[in-house]
Formats: structure tokens, C-alpha cells, sequence
């Protein structure tokens, strides 16, 4: 009986219990100026159980958890509102949100500690993962429509280039003995290759690009500017997203992510995943296939281990690949040189009895006979830890990384079997540590204290082959010699070349409140950088010869060229920067800052000037950048934010890519301009106009110029100058000439139009209709000037439209570049400067549908 | 004929209303006496009924002293209503922790004080939060701060540099309006993470969450068996005078009697601190609703102290037992 009134107990209780898990809660939701708030969502955490106000802001909702449950009560243009029930009354839940006047006061870590974006004084723009995804910016390339600053120059993974405001990489083909001058971080971990911005994001929370140089703030070299990526860290609790798109020239798009806690309030996981596959844009005729596909796959899987409240460490393991048939150029001009007429592309190509199959680069239309490959994989393993220590934080992220290249290019943009084979497959490898402490010293004063160490090192293994008809690009003199048959088929030069380098800096940065208004922030940054480069190139091939004039010709082609260099560097810079809140709405700042890029070594051979290899080019100077701004950021009213910066880098002993017409060198070689600098202005405006309507706009006038460039490379044009003595010249000055890669002016604008809170196919949600759009003004595609090689300005219009559900099933249907207009993002000279040259070609109109579902 | 019928029915008229006014008469003079028999025989066995509703804060202290009353007067039975349930004009006896708003106060009722009681500001012991300000104690502009929504117009204040999360009740309730009067805010102006529960959920979202911090009454801060502060808690001092300074006796939360001695002496307006009053059904509510209260005001309120809240003056008290004497039901 006593065991019976036990269990009728018990089922009583549960009867109980039930009742009140079940039990409905109602009431209203008003905002904080008592109006009803209609459509609100009041979503049950760790479920997909929701309701939604209506037009009198009332709700009825049944918990569907074990209590106490977490509510989730969010509306557009409100603050997210969280409400735990712990017991169920009959007494209405009435409650009020709050209006979210800030709603582009993003929260950004560029500083190692949260702020809002528009409390520090530095140019930053941030685009949130849902908006990154949204508009298909799902690698830098095409983030760069949404910020006008950013360039990005990508004639392939290896050689790319990414510059903010003009500066960060030398343009054209990529030097390993450069540092990059704009950071490439992610989740503070460096990625030390450029290579990484040609790669899809994964799983991105927020990207912020921090304008200017930064070198106070992070462990790498950030002397033009960084991107800082947080991604979508494990929670505890179970969620994720699927999301497949599908649209023209065969594009597959798939996208997963799962989250959720192994170990209850220990051990949470992220899997994510990331698959992209397009068909080529480009035909090539000779091989009756489409080239410049996408084929990417990436990976990326996380663990977050919280033992104590005080300590969170952070797995990182990823791991992306890319297997294009793809980036192939399009001969998109043929210049005349100022070599004599038969050194002219068009006679070569006549002699030998070939014509181009197009003259119309968007014609897209190829013959290539040598295999465009780019087989791109980066990954690496990081760990991150944060230990809440005193009254900071201190960091540690240890990361090692890689990168394995293996293209095969086609340099001549021919069908011809000039330049057979151009390859030169690489490995990088990286292991880096970084120890941070963010902590407030007192009530006025906060700051950043923070060690970086890299070791990198570069190894690459490559090849240049003539084929049958590079005796007529080389042909340098009239001599019958040079029609001695299989001279040169098959003459290459085998090149081993590594680079090691060691990095290492200390750097902090200081936030000092002399008043509630002005802020005093410093900075300092010790810096060291070792380089040691070896490089063995040996030509070998073609005709076997003892006829020391055949073997002469064969030298001017390739020649065995050896060389060592090492260089180190320790110096140091500073940062002053000085902001005035004169209102809550007004944040004014002026910054002055130096800077500097560290010394840079030359592995992609060296000229020949006068019969001698220019050894003494085998290092060049560090870079050093003086830098001010003056900017405010402004709120005239709620809901609008109104930014503006003008700014003046100058660079002493600028590190630029000089293209040389030798063939030896065709991927040209490293160089300093005395002094570079770039001048302009920025503004940015984001404009939330009410509920359902928001606006963003970016203009950037940027005027980068070489101060002084006396011994400058010739453009492609005036190959083959000579004085007035008939001796060849090498250099030219362009002092006071423009930089190459800079328009003067670009912009991006975007509105999204939204539905109020609306039901489809039973999901709550939003309809919305989205534009972006973005343009530049015409620039320089060549290291020195020149006359041909020059982009048009041009602008891009993308649309996109849909439902954002708010769990469930969202649908988008896009269109890309809507006009189909055609530009060029990029004119390279071919090697060996014979007058043609090719384009990276911007992608032609797309569209497409994509699906997501979350949970 | 029409005539006679006419006659007689006046007749018959005049009969009945004089026999309805003797029955009238009658019934009076009977329920007269009834009551006035039923008073002077009232069955001491009767079990009467008394409903009392409102703040749930005090729900220990009403316990204990139902316990005491119902032991000395068994036919004495009380019925505890969670607000909510049982209509404010209903209830034979609610209790406010703070002033009744307008809403609240029906024509029907008396109120009374008969107690005080303080709020103060809670955090986890292990958060940044305490750690922070746990000794240093809270200066106005940073309890604001921490606690209050900041538009973004309000430029007086700098922001915390911590992380932490502040829980606050969804319902109207005493403990969150008199916080937020004492700093010249709504109880809506609290921001944070909302709790629908009790005084006593927020202390346990508060423990439960290692960022956690909130606001609480005094009888759920510390324990009343031994007088210390419940475990994971901490007391957070607040510049009780407002002179931009938190001196060594504003810190006084070390112990239950401490902090009632410390909050006793003081009139200190940055210290939220509010009657608790008695609202009294002035019809309906019987002569022993009377009596439970004159025995709370002469036996009852002896136990304030114990159980975390403040005793009025003994002026006060005894112009409450006068006015009580004067209620009549």
C-alpha cells in the first residue's frame, strides 16, 4: 500500500509537472514607447518552437521543454530580449522590447577587446556572416563589391594580391620573398599566403576590414590594413544550417554546419563544411572543353573546451581545396614595342603560321595547348586559448599551417608551344605562436600587450619549358641561327628555390580615457625579421650543341643562375591616435603612425644587366610607411551612421614588382621605388530607415602616385627603347606617375527592401528584395605606366530576393552582375614582352537559387 | 357586474399589500434578530476564512506567522493565492512591497505599513562583476549602468568593461519597482535577461550563472538560519548617499543583522528601501481579519528582523494599531 501511494505520489507529481510544461503562457509585447510590437518571435531556445505577435503585439505560447525553458523574444529593429521561464502564471508575461537605435553598433574585436565599431578610432568596415552569405561574398574577390577600398588582384591562387586603399602587395604576379602588407587573419590565427584569400569562407560570423596600418594591434605585418574573420564559434547547444545552391554554367553550391555540445557545459563541437562547383566561363577550342571552373571543397571542424568559466580553449582544424581546370588568360591586346618589326607579336605569329582565335577577349574564347591547373590546399591546426587572468584576458593562439601549389600554366596565352610548361609548384609551411593580454589597467586606462613569432618557410620546385616555337619570341637578332631546328624545344630551367624566414614582434597598444570625451590611444611595435633564400636554377635541354653561337642563343633564353642572399631587420614603430567624443553622436580621431614591411629577397630570378646577373638585387630594403588620418564617425540621427576619413601613407623604399622582358624572369623580380604615396578620402554610410528598409552606401577617393621611381621598369609598350646612342635602356623614371591597381574613385551601394514578419510555406519569416552594386573608375594594370595596359572603370549590379526564415527553410533567388557587363580585373604583359597581352576576365551574368535551412 | 368585480378587486388589492408590507416587516424584525442571536451565540468552532494575496517575498515571514496564529486560534484558517489568481479587489488581505501604483489601489480597501523592506544588488561571487565591485562597491552612474537600458542619448555614463548579465523579473513586481525608483527609472528600464518566477528565481539564475548578477530582498540574500549571505552570492555596496564615495559603512552586508543595522540607521536615498504595506478588503473582510492584523502590529512584527526585513518605528506602529481599531467590516 505504501509503495502504491509511492508511485500514485509520483505519478501525481509528474501529472503535475506535465500540466506545467504544457501549460500555455500569454501576453503582450510593446516597445519601449508603448506601441504594440507586431510580428515578434518569441522562440524557444534549443528548439523549433515559436510563435509571433499579432497586430495587437499578443502571443500565446506553450513551452514545450522541462522548465525552467529560455525564450528567445527578438523583432527586427529591437533588441533581442531572452526570458526564462522557471514557473508558468496565470498572470499575463507582458514585456517590452527595446527600440534598437544602434543597430549597425556592431561589436568588433579588431582592437582584441569588443567595441563597438563606431567607438574606435579606426576606419573599419564590418559585414556580418548572414550578409557575407546572403550576397555571395563567399571569398574576398567578391567581398570586395561590397568594400570599396579593398582590391584584390587574382591572376591565380599563388598570385594574389590583396590591397586596401591601394597598398598591401605589389601588383602583378606574386613574389614569396614579399610579405604581404595586408593581415590575413582568421580567428587570430595569420594566414600567411595570399593564396588563402582566393579561398571560400566557412562558416563566417563577422569580417571586419580594418583600414590603415595596424601594426600596434596585430602579430603580422598589417602596414596597409587587415582582415580579421571571426567564424561561428561551438555552442552548447544543438544547431546548424544547410544550405545548397543551384545556378547557371552548372554551379553547385552546398554549405553545412552542425554545433553542439559533447560534453554538457564542457565540450562543444562545429563541423562545417563547404563545397563549390562551377563550369568554366572560358572555351578552349584547341581542347574542346570549358576552362575557369570553381571546384572547391573546404572543411572545417572545431572543439571549444570550457574546464572553469575562467578558461576557454578552442581546436581549430581546417583543411580547403581547390581543383580548378582554370585560370586561364585571354589575349586581350597586342600592343606594338619598340623592338624592331620582326621581334612584333603579330609578325612571330605570322611566320609561324598562327592566328589568334579571337581578337575580342570576351569572346572568351581560347586555343591554349598547355593545361591550365591550379591545385590550391591550405589548411592548418590551430589552438586557441583564452585564460581570464587578473582583471584581463590572456591569449595564446598557436597555429601551424600549410600550403601545397601545383599549377601548370599556359604564359604564352597561345596555342602556340612558346612557353611549354611554366610551373612552379610549391609548399609552404608556418608554425606561429601569438600571446596576447587585454586587459584595464584601471578606470582610464586599458590596453593590449602582445608577443608574435612565425616560421615560415617556402620551397619551391619548378620548371620553365620552351617549346617548338619560342625560337621566334626569343629571337633577339636576325641570325639564321635562330631557325636552327629543336634550338630550344624542350630547353628548360629547373629551379629549386626555398625561402626561410623568421618573424618575431612585440607590440601593445594602449587606450588612455584623459576625460569621458578624449581618449589618448598609443602604440608601440618592436619588430625583428630574418630571411635566408637560396636559388638554383639549371637550364638544361633542347639542342645538344657544342656550337658556342648556338649555345650562346640558348643562354640569352635560360641560363644557369645560383644564387644566396640573406637579410635581417629589427625596427620599430609606433602609433599616436587621438579621439574626441564631442557628443554621443560625433567620435572624432586623428592618427599618425609608422610602419614598416619587413626586408624582402628576390626567389624569382634575377635580370641580366650587362651580361651580369643583378646579385645585388637578391634583397631588397623593408618598406617604411608614415601614415595619417583624420576621421569621424558620426550618428546624426537614429538609426543612421555617417563615417568619413581622410588619410596620406607615404612609403620610402616601396617594394613593387618589376616585370622583366627577359624570358629568364618572366615571373619578374622584386624592387623598391624610392617613395610611393597614396591620398584619399572615405565615405561610408549605413541608414536604417525604419523597420523594413536599409541603405548602405561607400565611396573611396584614393590617388596612390610613385613620388619617386627613378629607375623604374619599362611598360610593355616601350620595350626595345634605346637612347640616343643606340644602347638598350632597362629603366625609365616615373616619378610622379600613378600606382597601378588604384582607381580613383570606386563605390559600393546597397538597399534591402523587407516584407513585415510573414508566413511561407508555414515559416516565419521575411521577404526581402536586395541590391548591390558596386563601381570603379578606370586604373593602371602595369607596374610602370603605360599606355595600353588600362582598365576601363566599370560597375556591377547584383539583385537577389527572397524569404529569411527565422528557423526553417529560407529560400533566395540571385542574379550576379545583372547587366552582364564585361571588364577586365586584371592585363598582364606575357613573358618575354613580344607586345601581346592577357586579362583576368570578370565573371559574365549568373543566377541561380539557393535554399538554407536552419535549426 | 364589471362594477362589483372592479370593487372586490380593489379589495383584494389593498389585502395584499398591506399582508406583503407585514411579511416585509416581519422578515426585517426576524433578521434582526437572527444576527443579533447569531452574534451573541457565534459558534466558537466555526472555521473562518481568511485570503491573503501579493508580494511573495514576505511568503516566509507569512508562513510562520499563519503558523503562529492558527496554533492560537484554530478555527482560524488562511489561503494563500499567488497573484494572479485571485482578483486584487477579492483578496481579504494583500500585501504590496512597494507604493500601489494606481491600479492598484481600489476604493474598497485600506492600506496600511507594517513593515520595511531592502533591495540590494546581488552578483555571483565568481564573476568579473563581483570581482570588480564586490569590495569597491557601485557607484550610481555604474549601477546604472549595469542594470538600467542605456539609450543612446544618455552620455553621463561610461560603459562597463565586463561581461555580465543581469537578471530581472518580466512580472511587476515589488523588488524590481522599488530598485528602479530609488535610481529614478520604471521597472521596464531594467534591462537584461527577464525571469518569470519569483524573487527567489532570480537568486537562482543568479547562482546558477557565473556572469550573473541581479537584485534581491534582504530575506533571500542571506540565509536565516545562520544570518550569512546564501552561498554563490555576493552583496554588491552601492554609494548609498550619493557623495561619489563608498565608504567602509556602506559596505555593511556582511551578516543579515549587520546589514539591518546598517540599513536601519540610514535614510540614505540611493538605498532602495520601501514599506511593505497590508491592503484590507474594507467590506466583506471579517472582524478576525481584524484581529490577525492587530496581532501582527502587537506580537507579529517581533519577527521582522529574523526573517530579512526592517521594523517601522514604534510611532508608526502604534498610529496603525489605533487606525486599525477604528476599521469597522
Amino acid at each position: 500500500m505504501k509503495r502504491f501511494l509511492q508511485i500514485l505520489t509520483l505519478v501525481v507529481l509528474n501529472s503535475v509537472s506535465i500540466i506545467n510544461l504544457n501549460a500555455q503562457i500569454a501576453g503582450s509585447i510593446q516597445d519601449n514607447t508603448g506601441e504594440p510590437v507586431i510580428g515578434a518571435t518569441i522562440l524557444e531556445r534549443g528548439t523549433s518552437n515559436f510563435a509571433v505577435t499579432d497586430i495587437d503585439g499578443n502571443y500565446s505560447f506553450t513551452p514545450q521543454g522541462a522548465l525552467p525553458v529560455t525564450l528567445e523574444i527578438s523583432a527586427i529593429g529591437y533588441f533581442k530580449q531572452e526570458l526564462q521561464i522557471f514557473e508558468v502564471s496565470e498572470e499575463p508575461l507582458d514585456l517590452v522590447l527595446k527600440i534598437d537605435n544602434l543597430l549597425s553598433e556592431v561589436v568588433v574585436t579588431a582592437r582584441r577587446r569588443s567595441e563597438t565599431a563606431q567607438e574606435i578610432p579606426i576606419p573599419i568596415t564590418v559585414i556580418g556572416g548572414a550578409k557575407v552569405e546572403e550576397a555571395g561574398a563567399f571569398n574576398v574577390n567578391r567581398l570586395k563589391e561590397l568594400v570599396p577600398s579593398v582590391q584584390l588582384y587574382s591572376s591565380n591562387p599563388r598570385n594574389t594580391g590583396i590591397n586596401i586603399r591601394g597598398l598591401g602587395s605589389p601588383f602583378g604576379l606574386t613574389n614569396d620573398g614579399l610579405d604581404p602588407g595586408v593581415g590575413f587573419y582568421v580567428d587570430g590565427v595569420y594566414f600567411a599566403r595570399p593564396a588563402a584569400a582566393t579561398l571560400d569562407f566557412i562558416d563566417v560570423e563577422r569580417i571586419e576590414v580594418l583600414r590603415g596600418p595596424q601594426g600596434t594591434l596585430f602579430g603580422k605585418n598589417t602596414t596597409a590594413g587587415a582582415f580579421n574573420i571571426t567564424t561561428k564559434k561551438p555552442q552548447f547547444e544543438a544547431g546548424g544550417a544547410f544550405e545548397v545552391s543551384y545556378g547557371n554554367f552548372g554551379y553547385i553550391q552546398a554549405k553545412s554546419t552542425v554545433t553542439g555540445p559533447l560534453i554538457k557545459d564542457k565540450l562543444a563541437a562545429r563541423v562545417s563544411f563547404s563545397g563549390t562547383q562551377r563550369d568554366g566561363t572560358i572555351f578552349n577550342i584547341a581542347k574542346n572543353e570549358n576552362v575557369n571552373d570553381i571546384n572547391n571543397l573546404g572543411f572545417r571542424g572545431q572543439l571549444l573546451f570550457t574546464p572553469s568559466d575562467k578558461v576557454a580553449i578552442t581546436l581549430i582544424g581546417d583543411n580547403t581545396n581547390q581543383y580548378p581546370n582554370g585560370y586561364a588568360q585571354v589575349v586581350a591586346g597586342v600592343t606594338p614595342t619598340l623592338r624592331p618589326a620582326y621581334r612584333q607579336f603579330d609578325n612571330i605569329i605570322a611566320d609561324l603560321g598562327y592566328s589568334l582565335p579571337s581578337r575580342n577577349a570576351f569572346d572568351r574564347v581560347i586555343d591554349h595547348d598547355t593545361p591550365w591547373r591550379s591545385l590550391n590546399e591550405i589548411g592548418g591546426l590551430s589552438l586557441n586559448a583564452d585564460f581570464k587572468l587578473g582583471k584581463g584576458t590572456l591569449t595564446s593562439t598557436t597555429a601551424w599551417r600549410y600550403w601545397n601549389w601545383g599549377p601548370s600554366n599556359d604564359r604564352d596565352f597561345t596555342g602556340l608551344q612558346a612557353l611549354a610548361k611554366s610551373n612552379n609548384p610549391s609548399e609552404h609551411r608556418n608554425t606561429s605562436q601569438e600571446l596576447r593580454y587585454a586587459t584595464e589597467i584601471n578606470e582610464k586606462i586599458s590596453g593590449v600587450l602582445g608577443f608574435f613569432f612565425i616560421d615560415q618557410e617556402v620551397i619551391t620546385n619548378g620548371i620553365e619549358e620552351s617549346g617548338s616555337a619560342q625560337w621566334r619570341f626569343s629571337q633577339s637578332t636576325t641570325s639564321a641561327l635562330w631557325k636552327t631546328p629543336g634550338l630550344l624545344e624542350g630547353y628548360s630551367a629547373k629551379t629549386l628555390s626555398s625561402i626561410k624566414s623568421q618573424s618575431a614582434a612585440l607590440f601593445t597598444n594602449i587606450d588612455w580615457a584623459i576625460s569621458d570625451r578624449l581618449h589618448f590611444q598609443p602604440g608601440l611595435r618592436f619588430n625583428y625579421d630574418k630571411k635566408d633564400v637560396s636559388y638554383d636554377r639549371k637550364a638544361s635541354g633542347g639542342l645538344e650543341t657544342s656550337d658556342p653561337a648556338l649555345i650562346a642563343l640558348k643562354r640569352t633564353v635560360y641560363q644557369d643562375q645560383f644564387f644566396t642572399a640573406n637579410a635581417d631587420e629589427t625596427n620599430f614603430t609606433y602609433l599616436l591616435s587621438l579621439s574626441y567624443k564631442a557628443t554621443n553622436r560625433v567620435n572624432a580621431y586623428a592618427t599618425y603612425s609608422t610602419s614598416y614591411k619587413p626586408v624582402g629577397v628576390n626567389v624569382a630570378g634575377l635580370p641580366v644587366i650587362d651580361g651580369q646577373v643583378a646579385v645585388d638585387l637578391g634583397t631588397i630594403k623593408p618598406e617604411y610607411v608614415k601614415h595619417v588620418e583624420l576621421g569621424v564617425k558620426t550618428r546624426p540621427t537614429d538609426g543612421l551612421i555617417l563615417n568619413a576619413s581622410i588619410y596620406s601613407t607615404t612609403i620610402d623604399d616601396y617594394q613593387t614588382n618589376v616585370q622583366s622582358p627577359q624570358i629568364g624572369v618572366n615571373r619578374g623580380y622584386i624592387a623598391n621605388a624610392e617613395q610611393v604615396r597614396v591620398q584619399g578620402g572615405e565615405v561610408d554610410l549605413i541608414w536604417n530607415a525604419g523597420e523594413y528598409f536599409t541603405l548602405n552606401a561607400a565611396v573611396a577617393y584614393t590617388d596612390g602616385k610613385y613620388v619617386s621611381f627613378t629607375n623604374a621598369p619599362l611598360p610593355l609598350e616601350e620595350t626595345g627603347l634605346r637612347d640616343k646612342d643606340g644602347n638598350q635602356v632597362a629603366f625609365k623614371d616615373i616619378s610622379g606617375e600613378r600606382l597601378p591597381g588604384i582607381s580613383k574613385w570606386s563605390g559600393a551601394f546597397g538597399a534591402e527592401i523587407k516584407s513585415k514578419k510573414t508566413s511561407f510555406l508555414n515559416q516565419s519569416g521575411n521577404a526581402y528584395l536586395a541590391l548591390e552594386s558596386s563601381f570603379r573608375s578606370e586604373f593602371s594594370s602595369s607596374s610602370s605606366p603605360s599606355t595600353v595596359l588600362n582598365i576601363d572603370g566599370y560597375g556591377l549590379i547584383n539583385l537577389r530576393a527572397g524569404f529569411r526564415a527565422i528557423k526553417g527553410f529560407s529560400i533566395q533567388a540571385w542574379a550576379r552582375n545583372i547587366a552582364n557587363t564585361n571588364y577586365f580585373e586584371q592585363l598582364l604583359p606575357a613573358g618575354g614582352s613580344a607586345g601581346h597581352y592577357a586579362a583576368v576576365l570578370g565573371d559574365p551574368r549568373t543566377y541561380g537559387l539557393t535554399l538554407r535551412y536552419s535549426f | 357586474m364589471s362594477n362589483l368585480r372592479s370593487t372586490n378587486s380593489t379589495t383584494k388589492s389593498v389585502t395584499s399589500k398591506q399582508g406583503l408590507w407585514n411579511f416585509l416587516s416581519l422578515f426585517l424584525i426576524l433578521g434582526c434578530c437572527n444576527k443579533i442571536s447569531a452574534q451573541l451565540t457565534q459558534d466558537p468552532n466555526k472555521e473562518t476564512k481568511i485570503v491573503i494575496s501579493g508580494a511573495r517575498f514576505t511568503g516566509d515571514l507569512l508562513k510562520h506567522w499563519i503558523s503562529a496564529y492558527e496554533s492560537a486560534n484554530p478555527t482560524v484558517k488562511f489561503v494563500l493565492e499567488d497573484k494572479g489568481t485571485v482578483e486584487f479587489s477579492e483578496a481579504d488581505i494583500i500585501i504590496h512591497g512597494h507604493q500601489p501604483t494606481k491600479s492598484e489601489i481600489y476604493e474598497n480597501r485600506s492600506y496600511i505599513s507594517f513593515a520595511r523592506f531592502a533591495v540590494l544588488p546581488i552578483a555571483n561571487v565568481k564573476s568579473p562583476f563581483a570581482k570588480a565591485y564586490g569590495e569597491k562597491g557601485l557607484k550610481k552612474s555604474e549601477l546604472k549602468q549595469a542594470f538600467f537600458f542605456n539609450p543612446l542619448d544618455r552620455i553621463d555614463e561610461k560603459p562597463l568593461k565586463m561581461e555580465f548579465n543581469v537578471y530581472s523579473r518580466i512580472q511587476q513586481a515589488s523588488s524590481p519597482i522599488v530598485f528602479a525608483k530609488t535610481f529614478g527609472y520604471e521597472q521596464n528600464d531594467l534591462h537584461g535577461r527577464l525571469i518569470s518566477g519569483t524573487d527567489h528565481h532570480l537568486v537562482q539564475a543568479v547562482s546558477r550563472d557565473s556572469l550573473g548578477i541581479s537584485y534581491a530582498p534582504l530575506a533571500l540574500i542571506y540565509d536565516l538560519g545562520s544570518g550569512i549571505i546564501k552561498d554563490g552570492l555576493i552583496v554588491i555596496p552601492i554609494d548609498a548617499d550619493d557623495n561619489g564615495k563608498i565608504s567602509n559603512d556602506e559596505k555593511s552586508y556582511s551578516d543579515l543583522t549587520t546589514a539591518l543595522s546598517f540599513i536601519t540607521k540610514s535614510k540614505f536615498k540611493n538605498l532602495p528601501v520601501s514599506d511593505i504595506q497590508f491592503s484590507i478588503k474594507k467590506q466583506g473582510a471579517g472582524q478576525e481579519v481584524n484581529r490577525f492584523l492587530t496581532w501582527v502590529f502587537s506580537k507579529g512584527i517581533v519577527d521582522l528582523e529574523n526573517f530579512g526585513f526592517l521594523k517601522l518605528e514604534e510611532k508608526t506602529i502604534e498610529q496603525n494599531l489605533t487606525t486599525l481599531a477604528k476599521y469597522t467590516y
